[in-house]
This record gives C-alpha cells, structure tokens and sequence, in this order.
C-alpha cells in the first residue's frame, strides 16, 4: 500500500489541529484503515498526552531523521487500536532542526506500511508549517468560527494553494445554539468567507475536553457527537459520501421572524 | 414606531454574526491584496482614473473584492453598467 498522507494545519493555534489529527487517526483506525499519525509540532509535542501514550515514547521524529534509531523504532502502537500509530515530536529540539526535505524523506519511508499518514502541524506559518506541508499530498485547514481563527485559515488556504495542495476545511467548535441565535458565523458563513470546500464540521462538546484529561479520544465514546462528527470525516476522507448537516436550515424561527421584521 | 415595537418584541439584538462577516470581509480584502488602506485608495482611484478614459462613471460605485474559488484569489471589479465615453462624444459632435 501506499499512504495518503494529510497535513492539519490551521494558522492560528488553539483551534482543535491536535484533537483532530488524533480523533481523525483513531476514526480511520476504527474503519480499519492502518493510520501513523505523526507530530510535527518540535518543542512543543502534545500529540502523546491527547493520545494518552506520553509514557511509551523511546525516540521521537528527530532521531528517526537524524538516524539516532530506526524509522520504525520511533513509532508506537496506540493502546486501544492496533491499526493507530504515533511517531512523537522531540521536546527538547526546535523546528528548525528539521528541513522540508529531511520530513519528506522521512514520511516516505513509511509510506509503503500505512494506509494514511496524518501529520499534525504546528501553529504558526514559519519553518514548522513548511516542514509539515512538504510530505502531504493533501491539507485539512482546521478553523473555528471565530473572526481570528477565519482570518488565519485565510492566509494558510493562501499559502497552501501557492504550493499547490489540495485543501479543505474543517469548521471546530461550532454551537448550534449561537448559530441560531446570529451570534456565531454559521458554517455556510464561514465557507463563503474562505471559499473552499468543507470536509465536515465539530460542534463544540464537552466530550472532548472530558477524554483529552484521560487520554483517551472522544471518537471511543459513542454517545459523543464530536466522535460521531470525526468517524463521519473518515468515511468521507475514505470517499463515502455522507452528507454534512445544514444548520442554515434549521435556524430558528423566532430569530428568522425578527430578521425579517427589522429588514422591513 | 414598527421598529420599536419588533425590537421591544425580540430584544434589541444586533446578530453579532453579521457583524463579524462584514469584518472579515474588510479585512480579508487587505490580508489577500497585501495592500495597506492607503495603498488600497491610491489603487481604488488609479482604477477609477484608467476606467474615466473611456467610460462615463460614477467614482463612489466602484467596488473591489478579492474573491477566493477553487484555490485561487480573483480581484473582482464591480462597477455599474457605463456609456462609452466616445460614443457620448459622438452624439454630442451630432446634435452641433
């Protein structure tokens, strides 16, 4: 096999890359695809802990590049699947150890083992956003409906279509109940705004943040919306076509009501 | 007097969403173009100059969008739909 190798990347930090490449790697695991997940973020990993496997890391993604250790021997087997895995960031490195080019060999070389490769991207557009996007062959921008996290989304698309990346967006936290209230960009909003196309959307959920203390994925918990939501993006990621919920539709009548009596 | 009463009825609620749309766009606009607000003028009325040589126009219609679709930024001009300044020339050269 040969992997499909995606990058999350976002922008602007604190939107949900993380969660996303772990809950999207462990959805596409449950759908018995054979998945690496791989953090780019060196100096600053996280991946481990939201996976709950920050006690199993031996080495990490510098010394696969560097030649420290094996490709193989950095990678580790997630405890609830034996379809996910994880090749850590180091911590104690920076980003600019790494080349776009040395990633890029290196992914490479675990291509022919793996059916996707996630690579989870660091926040931010300098050295670690290249060294991400150099192996991917296509891009999830990850956004909130928020104006910071649109308007950094915006220069990501920016500079990934000036490289020539396929791309798509992913809409995170999104309340349904503000939506309806006009007090959030609804997803329509959002994709008119950027003008490119969505691969699903996250309502906001405590879940999320309830599995992250455990270490464990929201994905596992089947009463979860935001799990339901990411096993969704993999069937789409593996090419099923599942629609994505149209909250325009559902916007209130009250507030529909009062819209239309105020423009009269 | 209807204005109050439908803001009495729903709350004097102003949809912040739409707030931040309008927001975005404007600064959208400025993020895709690379030009700051003075550039942005000195554009708009090196535009408008370069359209007055051949059309009849109205300055304050003119408007500029960079408007993103599968991947690529398009500037997009919109202006209303103008007579040609030589054909204004020319019927005015017929009535003398």
């Amino acid at each position: 096999m040969t992997a499909k190798v995606f990058v999350i990347t976002s922008g602007k930090g604190g939107v949900g890359k993380t969660t996303t490449a772990a809950n999207l790697g462990a959805a596409l695991a449950v759908r018995n695809k054979k998945v690496l997940v791989i953090d780019a973020d060196i100096g600053l990993r996280n991946l481990d802990v939201i996976m709950g496997l920050e006690n199993r890391i031996v080495f990490n993604l510098v010394d696969a590049i560097k030649g420290v250790c094996k490709p193989q021997q950095a990678v580790i087997k997630s405890k609830k699947s034996n379809n996910l895995f994880l090749l850590p960031a180091s911590q104690t490195d920076d980003k600019n150890v790494v080349t776009p080019e040395e990633m890029k060999e290196l992914v490479n070389k675990y291509k022919a083992e793996y059916n996707f490769i996630l690579i989870d991207c660091p926040a931010g557009i300098e050295q670690g956003f290249r060294n991400a996007c150099a192996a991917a062959d296509e891009a999830i921008v990850v956004t909130t409906p928020e104006v910071s996290a649109v308007r950094d989304a915006d220069r990501v698309i920016g500079l990934l279509a000036a490289s020539s990346l396929e791309t798509r967006m992913m809409i995170n936290r999104v309340d349904r109940d503000m939506v309806r209230r006009g007090d959030m960009l609804s997803p329509q909003d959002v994709i008119e705004i950027l003008g490119i196309e969505q691969i699903g959307m996250i309502f906001r959920d405590n879940d999320v943040v309830i599995s992250a203390n455990a270490g464990d994925l929201v994905v596992y918990n089947t009463k979860s919306k935001a799990g339901k939501a990411f096993l969704q993006i993999a069937d789409r990621i593996c090419g099923m076509d599942v629609p994505i919920e149209d909250l325009d539709i559902g916007t209130s009548l009250w507030a529909k009501l009062g819209k239309k009596l105020r423009a009269a | 007097m209807f204005k109050n009463f439908v803001n009495k009825l729903f709350g004097d609620h102003a949809f912040t969403n739409q707030l931040a749309k309008n927001r975005l766009q404007m600064v959208l606009i400025q993020d895709r173009s690379g030009l700051s607000s003075q550039e942005m003028d000195k554009f708009r009325n090196d535009l408008m100059k370069v359209i007055a040589i051949y059309f009849e126009t109205n300055q304050a219609n003119l408007d500029i969008q960079w408007e993103r679709k599968d991947g690529s930024t398009a500037l997009i001009i919109n202006t209303p739909v103008m007579v040609r300044r030589k054909q204004i020339q020319a019927v005015a050269a017929n009535q003398k």
